[in-house]
């Protein structure tokens, strides 16, 4: 079946919404929009959509990502500005391709994230103590966080789980900018970096309202970073695409 | 304070999509273009207020209006009030983020009376002082409609005006008078424009109205204060339901909410006579939308919503004389695309359940049917004219179509109520658990029976408006005995607090003097009262007791039937000549019939108000 994939921006007040309203309101615009989305088999049908990772309530993102699946063939323009005309405010869909039915799904494929955090400074702290702070941490081979699980709080060591970490003190705020692993496995979240890097540093920042925009997603490749995107039309090259592919609107 | 919200609020708040205020037809009007301002207030948290099918009329109504903007406002939730106090913020509307004391009038659905501290405490939050008289000429009207505003006079010393009966058309009267009023020589003076208000029709301005006592606490007489008010107040009423505007670009909620589908209203009214029912008594009369009308809404709905499940909405969706024939149209529209179509109110007989069965997509959810009570001879005392075999044929369809639950509602406390009664209700259940074993052979280990029951509130306007309401201890005991009764492992028993059902009666029919307890309430911390964890049953009887109010004296009595009563100046289009001849034959058990399928009851709705029973179809939906 043919299926498309949309890279969408979540801004605004959206950034409230949990990831179940997010699927909701997909599930409504592609109504709306008369999208002919495909059902899944069985007891209670539901269309057949997948998004590349949940964005935790309040953040923000630039670029997000869904896999919906269509029973007749549409082309990719038309999904992305019937769709974007029937989404709420707020969320914005910036490019839509076809790729192949047999393409690995969006949540597998995802490995890493990438966001720009912002933090209200508490004393005197410039760029250049930041950044020497920022490398002692990164030296650790250990940074431990009490992880909330279902057999109660575990230490974890997230780590192995931060790839970059940088920051700019502008003004009386900060500007971090974090790469960790995203996923199934070791994932990492921003707000569990900025909170540990304060309490290493000596809360010279206020971790306790940080304002937190995903920049991307995206799978390590051969130490590249591929967009969802990139992956696309990597995969569809090789494998033939239907006729509404080929054409990628970014 | 837009921006403050955002993000230092929000995001320290449980569900900040409550609060969003940005949801997909959500309407955001240039606020210095537009030169009436409202904001509909909800007197509970968002997931309950927008299920409200009269604030999504409403919304639309005042939005298709140019000169008037309508934006909404809900109860915040315990976690959103600290932050709201522990900042200094005052409430906030929705859409624009702004204080309610901005807009020029705030308009509160009353839906139950347990929602009152929330409507006082919304004020508060507002900054608004929560008596009228203490109101000068710059602060927002206040206006109040709905089902518990047919006895107004608990909330009268804080609402400046209520509206009775149906909105659709009153609306545009009231805001043609905000209009005129704040294009009026200034200084603008509050007394004029209730003055104005006090001239609508179906219009209440309780401070034009005197309550003088008996020394017994009694009610000696309401009388105007005022040459240019009614006596009588009397509700208003919409003739025809396909010529009035049905919203079918109706806001979609992010998060999830109760009712989170479409809700397309069929009919409106309800007149089977069920003689503790409020509904049943101040909607009528019974007015019918055209099948037409139904489709082409439902179409617009799908496509403006993307909801999938169009539920048909009224009191009793069963009754309605088309729905065999929209049903079918509607499931052959949407079908194929994924919609599927819900009724949420059956009737318990065997063409409800077939009408349930065509509905029914693969998933197969719980049945539910409101006997109300356990014995032929309580339920026709209440008029509920279902018998125990039209429940059993009811229940055998259920049961025979593939549904292994179902719930049985019933009402505890009624008048007349014997133990017998309560034994009634226990033997009904076992019947219908062991019809369920019977059919489900080897499938009984799904079986589940719920019995939910409430305890019986008098409410204004209806034929038990007089009754005595049983002592909460005798409610408890009544409960207790059920649950013994019903102990089986197929069998699941949910009562209400009974607690909070003797609170509910006092608001129920109370007069202005329940209104200072009331407040007291609030002062002390009392606050969403229908939520379990929140209400403060103790706090409330300390209110009671410092404010000189005996609780028992509005539930616990009963109201003498030549008693003048504390809403007997308002006017539900039913007469109290009918409601006193039902409650007589209560009490002598007799049934009385439904108007739609036999003669006319002499009720006094069609014969006083402009409107009439309407029916669609032919009479072919009859019961037996």
């Amino acid at each position: 079946m043919p299926r498309i994939r949309m890279e969408f921006s979540k801004r605004d007040r959206v950034r409230f919404l949990s990831h179940l309203d997010m699927v909701k309101a997909f599930e409504r615009a592609i109504r709306r929009a008369g999208i002919p989305i495909a059902f899944s088999e069985g007891f209670n049908p539901h269309p057949k959509m997948n998004f590349a990772s949940a964005l935790a309530v309040g953040v923000t993102s630039d670029r997000e990502y869904i896999d919906i699946e269509l029973r007749e063939t549409m082309a990719a323009g038309e999904v992305m500005s019937l769709i974007s005309a029937a989404l709420p405010a707020g969320i914005q869909i910036s490019g839509a391709m076809a790729v192949p039915d047999n393409s690995p799904a969006l949540m597998a494929m995802v490995n890493r994230a990438e966001y720009r955090v912002t933090v209200p400074v508490n004393g005197p702290l410039d760029t250049e103590s930041l950044t020497e702070g920022i490398s002692r941490f990164m030296d650790s081979s250990e940074v431990m966080i009490m992880k909330r699980t279902k057999k109660g709080p575990r230490p974890r060591n997230i780590r192995p789980g931060i790839k970059k970490l940088t920051g700019t003190v502008i003004g009386d705020r900060i500007d971090f900018s974090i790469l960790t692993v995203a996923g199934s496995e070791g994932n990492v979240r921003p707000e569990e970096v900025v909170r540990t890097f304060a309490d290493y540093l000596g809360n010279e920042f206020d971790a306790d309202l940080p304002q937190i925009n995903r920049v991307g997603l995206y799978t390590e490749h051969n130490c590249r970073l591929l967009t969802p995107m990139d992956m696309g039309s990597m995969n569809g090259d090789t494998e033939g695409r239907d006729e509404g592919g080929g054409d990628s609107f970014a | 304070m837009k921006q403050f919200i955002e993000n230092r609020i929000l995001p320290k708040v449980q569900k900040p999509a409550r609060y969003q205020g940005n949801e997909w037809n959500s309407v955001h009007k240039d606020w210095d273009d537009t030169p009436v301002r409202m904001v509909f207030a909800f007197p509970d948290v968002y997931e309950v207020g927008m299920s409200h099918l009269g604030l999504r009329i409403l919304y639309h109504i005042v939005n298709t209006r140019e000169d008037t903007l309508m934006e909404r406002v809900f109860a915040p939730w315990v976690d959103m009030e600290e932050q709201l106090r522990q900042h200094g913020l005052p409430l906030f509307s929705l859409e624009s983020v702004r204080p309610l004391a901005d807009f020029d009038a705030i308009a509160f659905t009353l839906q139950y009376e347990m929602s009152y501290t929330n409507l006082l405490n919304m004020l508060d939050l507002a900054g608004i002082p929560l008596r009228a008289a203490q109101r000068g000429d710059s602060w927002p009207l206040v206006l109040a409609g709905g089902p518990t505003a047919y006895n107004p006079e608990p909330l009268a010393p804080f609402i400046d005006a209520f509206l009775l009966g149906e909105g659709e058309e009153a609306i545009h009267d009231i805001i043609g008078i905000i209009r005129k009023w704040k294009q009026g020589a200034t200084p603008r003076k509050r007394s004029d424009l209730l003055k104005e208000l006090a001239g609508v029709s179906g219009v209440y301005v309780p401070e034009f109205y005197e309550v003088s006592y008996h020394d017994d606490g009694t009610i000696k007489g309401v009388v105007p204060q005022v040459s240019f008010v009614p006596s009588r107040v009397t509700k208003r009423v919409v003739r025809d339901l396909d010529g009035v505007d049905f919203p079918t670009s109706p806001i979609v909620p992010f998060m999830e909410i109760v009712h989170d589908r479409i809700m397309l209203e069929v009919l409106r009214g309800c007149s089977r006579g069920c003689r503790f029912c409020q509904a049943g008594m101040i909607y009528r009369p019974v007015r019918e939308k055209r099948p037409e009308t139904i489709v082409t809404q439902a179409e617009n709905l799908v496509k403006n919503t993307g909801y999938d499940e169009i539920s048909l909405t009224s009191l009793s969706t069963s009754d309605y004389s088309c729905v065999q024939g929209v049903l079918t149209s509607l499931m052959d529209k949407f079908g194929s695309e994924g919609v599927g179509v819900s009724l949420p109110s059956l009737r318990a007989d065997s063409f409800s359940v077939d009408l349930a069965k065509e509905v029914q997509r693969v998933r197969k959810t719980t049945l539910t049917f409101a006997p109300e009570a356990g014995t032929q001879r309580m339920r026709d005392v209440i008029n509920k004219g279902v018998t125990e075999d039209n429940l059993m044929e009811a229940v055998t369809g259920a049961f025979e179509a593939g549904w292994t639950s179902v719930k049985l509602y019933f009402m505890i406390g009624l008048p007349a109520e014997t133990y017998e009664d309560l034994d009634g209700i226990a033997d009904l259940a076992f019947k219908v658990v062991d019809r369920g074993r019977d059919i489900l052979g080897n499938r009984a280990g799904r079986l589940r029976i719920t019995v939910s029951a409430s305890s019986f509130v008098p409410k204004p306007h209806t034929p038990f408006q007089w009754v005595a309401q049983d002592s909460m201890e005798a409610l408890q005991e009544k409960q207790q005995y059920l649950a013994r009764k019903l102990k089986h492992r197929r069998l699941v028993f949910n009562w209400h607090d009974a607690r909070l059902s003797t609170i509910e009666a006092v608001f129920s029919r109370g007069s202005r003097k329940v209104a200072a307890a009331l407040e007291r309430a609030w002062a002390c911390g009392c606050k969403f009262d229908s939520w379990n964890e929140h209400f403060k049953y103790d706090t409330w009887q300390e209110a009671f007791r410092e404010t000189g109010v005996d609780p028992g004296f509005y539930s616990q009595r009963g109201f003498a039937l030549d008693e003048t009563l504390p809403w007997d100046h308002i006017d539900a289009g039913v007469t109290k000549e009918f409601l006193l001849s039902e409650y007589k034959r209560a009490f002598s058990e007799e049934i009385t019939a439904d108007c739609r399928h036999e003669e006319c009851t002499l009720c006094g709705v069609c014969q006083s108000l402009p409107a009439a029973l309407d029916l669609k179809g032919a009479k072919n939906n009859a019961p037996d």
